[in-house]
């Protein structure tokens, strides 16, 4: 069995970072590997021949990531974290994370409790394709962490309910 | 391996779905050491609806939730599983059910034989209100024979 792998799917708001909070200890717990993955849609420039602007954008998207992995990670040693790996690509959020989805066990998004956001839909819309036959591998699960809505970025992220165990 | 206090709860429906779950939440508690809570959620309509009384319903959903953990715990003889039938509205009941759990596991949707509605709205408004995570294991769909999508019960 070669997968122990967790996907987390995250977009440039706060909530990312509540996201790899919990996919950061589960992680650790199954000692698994972490894709940090973000859907780079929207952006005309994203195929064809490499240019300024897209490799600035890549650059962006990439540096945002690591900025939330930083924080999600925050006081933990570095030899405690998992192994983290980053992924930016091309394609809505529910595409890249089904098509990642393939290779791992989980696949970790957050929804706003509060409702019909983004990240809310993305789990939706996953969630809708599990009902498709081999949309995803078959022993992958998704994951829908409730996250507190972004809109306040200086808010205390809210802690792992399950990092208490 | 000894109880962590971690607790799964999942939603059991009578469904393959539920089974699915169930086994799937059984594997997790058994590698981290925790305690699963099967839940089936029944309701009673009144008088002129099936089934007859209350007492008939809950029966019911203690004989299927009874089904899918014999059906589990045969893989898993050392698992931790309570099972408990829960009188509500199936989204509802799991996430108050849920609410100091550490997750909450579904199946992706189902037919089973007390809800009425696919299980794939029901996970979908436990995705939405949960408190917990909210873990949605796939279900493979068999290939359409005809008539377009799942006929609810």
């Amino acid at each position: 069995m070669t997968r122990n792998r967790i996907v987390a799917g995250i977009d440039g708001t706060g909530a990312g970072e509540q996201v790899l909070r919990w996919a950061v200890g589960e992680a650790r717990r199954r000692g698994a590997t972490l894709v940090v993955a973000t859907a780079w849609a929207g952006h005309s420039d994203r195929t064809g021949p490499a240019s300024p602007t897209r490799t600035a954008a890549l650059a962006e998207l990439l540096s945002s990531q690591r900025s939330q992995i930083e924080a999600a990670c925050a006081g933990l040693p570095v030899a405690a974290r998992p192994v983290i790996c980053q992924e930016v690509e091309p394609g809505d959020p529910v595409t890249v994370l089904t098509r990642l989805a393939r290779d791992a066990d989980l696949v970790v998004v957050g929804t706003d409790r509060d409702g019909g956001l983004g990240v809310a839909s993305v789990a939706g819309r996953l969630a809708g394709r599990l009902r498709h036959p081999g949309a995803l591998g078959s022993r992958c699960v998704l994951v829908a962490v409730p996250v507190t809505p972004a809109a306040v970025p200086a808010a205390p992220p809210v802690p792992p309910r399950i990092a208490a165990a | 391996m000894a109880d962590t206090g971690y607790r799964i709860v999942v939603g059991v429906d009578g469904s393959d779905a539920g089974v699915r779950a169930l086994r799937w939440a059984v594997r997790e508690a058994s590698a981290r050491g925790g305690t699963v809570h099967a839940v089936a959620v029944w309701s009673w309509q009144g008088l002129d609806a099936l089934p007859a009384s209350p007492q008939t319903a809950r029966d019911a959903a203690e004989q299927l939730l009874g089904e899918a953990v014999a059906q589990v715990v045969q893989d898993a003889p050392r698992a931790v599983v309570v099972p408990r039938a829960v009188l509500g509205q199936p989204a509802d009941a799991l996430v108050d059910y849920a609410r100091d759990a550490d997750l909450l596991v579904l199946g992706s949707h189902g037919h089973g034989r007390l809800f009425h509605a696919v299980l794939g709205s029901v996970a979908d408004q436990c995705v939405r209100t949960a408190h917990c995570p909210v873990v949605v294991v796939p279900v493979p769909q068999p290939a359409p024979t005809g008539t377009r999508g799942a006929v609810p019960v």
